[in-house]
């Protein structure tokens, strides 16, 4: 049950991202244009809002795009002596790990909480949106990174059985460097 | 400070990722200093509220609509048409391909993907050595992180607040270079090792095989001079640029190309926003980092004791090319320029280092760490295309290292000594 809904939202998640990742490509494409064409022939429109609502739509993206990627074991770390110990101890490390990044998200929720609170009186400079909007990403992302830290729990333990240890050292994926 | 050191260390030889372990281990010098954590959120949108940054999610876009799309195919294509029957040609059109899609493309890792797909089958066809041939692209692919538009770059620019233009504009002199002295180590090669099957065909049929390709691949050729030439005139913002080449790609593969299908698109968009927020969560928690090191004055320490080790402005850029490529053997690219340009930045700028060439010194010489084991992204790439073992790539990747590091030094130090002269 608690694997089914979780797995619902990372699915879900995919769609989000993309979409996000695609509302920003509109936003910056739409300030392109205006900025080259219509201001060419003699528009003189100027769409700053589309560089605020872009930017918090990367703050979205990157969030939640952390908190996929930490349950489907994406993020960049360093596997260089993890990959190395036998794999009891392998286990032991995972799972220190993954108390760590509990523990921190935790805490991201909680001083995230606080941080959106106090932007319910801080107002973005040009749309004049509500920036608790914008912070509650972060103790969002958090708490979805300590549901998925279940799974991973569950996996760190699951492991200590596969046959083929190779399989949970496959490089991450790291297309961006 | 050192403690929260010490932990980040730990934590990362945990398989703590990286961006986690940024963010936890400042917390204990924090705490030292008696800052609430609230501190924590207030740094990372700072960070994160940054137009510059939207760059990466659009340049890796970009680069994966590109894959899709049969961009670096048809690259590939015209490669091997004009060099295929040149004694070591395929390899050396394989460093022409790279140098080509890196102006398209920001990162290694693509690059490396994109060329090695198509080429290393095509080489080993052509009697090169798998590993020779794999060593090859993996070498030529880190010009996808030094040749702009580059990812790791617009990071550097962020962390230094240095201009990404400039910077950008710096990367292609040594890119050059970096392509050259591979091409020319290629030919010596193939003619001592006899690698690579010379079959001259008659000239006509040349042209009309370059003509053929050439017609395939100028669209895809126009990439840089829009996203290049934009940024340069003038035009467009990094930014800017990175956008527009994001619908350039996009039409060229669904209407011009048509390899990819709309029903495609969701799923390339949802996994370039899963590898932008993995790449962009660690610059966010980096910056936590960075800043638990700015209240403990840690580079202005760091700083007053090399200087009192050496006032030598050659002496520290050798020592921080040691230091790099060190870290660059263990450390992922980008989370190493995270990681060291806060701390190394400041202290060239002491030495009288320009930053914005100290920061291609940086990128430069982390990109050799993405060819160099155990931890290279390129190699892992291109060991899995090529369907061998890193070990075995080590024999021929020794002479094309040396290169680089030759290459590394160059760079280091000949703007010093025109600098030095000019004086």
């Amino acid at each position: 049950m608690y694997f089914a809904v979780l797995n619902t939202i990372n699915q879900g998640l995919r769609y989000v991202l993309g979409f996000l990742l695609f509302a920003m490509c509109l936003f910056a494409l739409l300030q392109v244009t205006v900025r080259l064409f219509l201001n060419e022939i003699g528009f003189a429109v100027a769409v700053p809002w589309s560089e605020e609502v872009g930017r918090y739509a990367m703050i979205w993206m990157i969030f939640l795009g952390a908190a996929y990627a930490f349950g489907s074991g994406q993020m960049v770390s360093l596997q260089l002596l993890i990959g190395k110990l036998p794999l009891r101890w392998r286990t032991a490390a995972d799972l220190v790990s993954i108390i760590v990044v509990v523990g921190f998200a935790l805490l991201l929720v909680k001083v995230g909480l606080q941080a959106t609170e106090f932007g319910w009186i801080e107002k973005s400079p040009v749309l004049q949106i509500d920036k608790a909007l914008v912070y509650l990403a972060m103790p969002v992302s958090a708490a979805l990174i300590v549901l998925n830290a279940g799974t991973r729990f569950f996996q760190a333990f699951l492991k200590r059985h596969c046959a083929d240890p190779t399989d949970i050292m496959t490089p991450n994926d790291k297309a961006g460097s | 400070m050192i403690g929260a050191v010490a932990l980040l260390f730990v934590l990362f030889l945990l398989g703590v990722p990286i961006a986690f372990a940024l963010g936890v281990a400042p917390l204990v010098a924090l705490f030292e200093r008696n800052i609430p954590m609230q501190i924590v959120p207030q740094v990372v949108f700072e960070a994160f509220d940054s137009f510059i940054l939207m760059a990466i999610p659009f340049f890796i876009l970009a680069g994966r609509l590109m894959q899709a799309g049969g961009v670096a195919q048809r690259l590939v294509e015209l490669a091997i048409a004009m060099t295929g029957w040149m004694r070591g040609g395929l390899a050396s059109a394989s460093v022409v391909t790279s140098m080509f899609f890196a102006t398209m493309s920001g990162s290694s890792s693509a690059t490396a993907a994109a060329v090695g797909t198509g080429l290393i089958p095509e080489m080993e066809r052509s009697k090169y050595p798998r590993p020779f041939a794999a060593a090859t692209i993996a070498a030529s692919a880190e010009l996808g992180a030094i040749i702009p538009p580059s990812v790791p770059m617009i990071v550097y620019a962020v962390v230094a607040s240095v201009s990404i233009t400039d910077l950008f504009l710096a990367g292609i002199a040594p890119g050059l270079l970096i392509g050259f002295s591979l091409i020319a180590l290629i030919f010596l090669t193939s003619r001592t090792h006899d690698y690579g099957v010379v079959e001259k065909p008659p000239l006509g049929e040349w042209l009309r095989g370059v003509a053929r390709a050439l017609r395939r691949s100028w669209l895809a050729l126009l990439i840089p001079v829009i996203v290049l030439g934009g940024i340069y005139g003038g035009l467009f913002t990094p930014t800017e640029a990175a956008v527009v080449s994001v619908l350039y790609a996009l039409l060229l593969g669904t209407v011009v190309y048509r390899t990819i299908r709309i029903a495609d698109l969701p799923e390339i968009f949802a996994s370039s926003a899963i590898t932008s927020a993995v790449v962009l969560i660690i610059v966010g928690f980096a910056a936590v980092f960075a800043y638990a090191l700015s209240i403990h004055q840690i580079p202005q320490t760091l700083a007053a004791q090399m200087i009192a080790l050496t006032d030598n402005p050659f002496v520290f850029l050798l020592l921080v090319n040691i230091l790099l490529l060190l870290v660059g053997m263990f450390i992922e690219t980008l989370a190493a320029v995270i990681i060291v340009t806060p701390i190394l930045a400041p202290i060239a700028v002491s030495f009288g280092i320009d930053p914005i060439h100290f920061g291609i010194v940086v990128i430069v010489n982390l990109a050799i760490g993405m060819v160099t084991p155990p931890v290279g992204v390129n190699l892992f790439i291109v060991s899995q295309i090529a369907n061998t073992s890193i070990e075995s790539l080590i024999r021929p990747l020794m002479t094309f290292m040396g290169v680089l590091i030759i290459d590394l030094l160059l760079i280091s130090y000949l703007p010093l000594i025109f600098q030095t002269l000019w004086r």
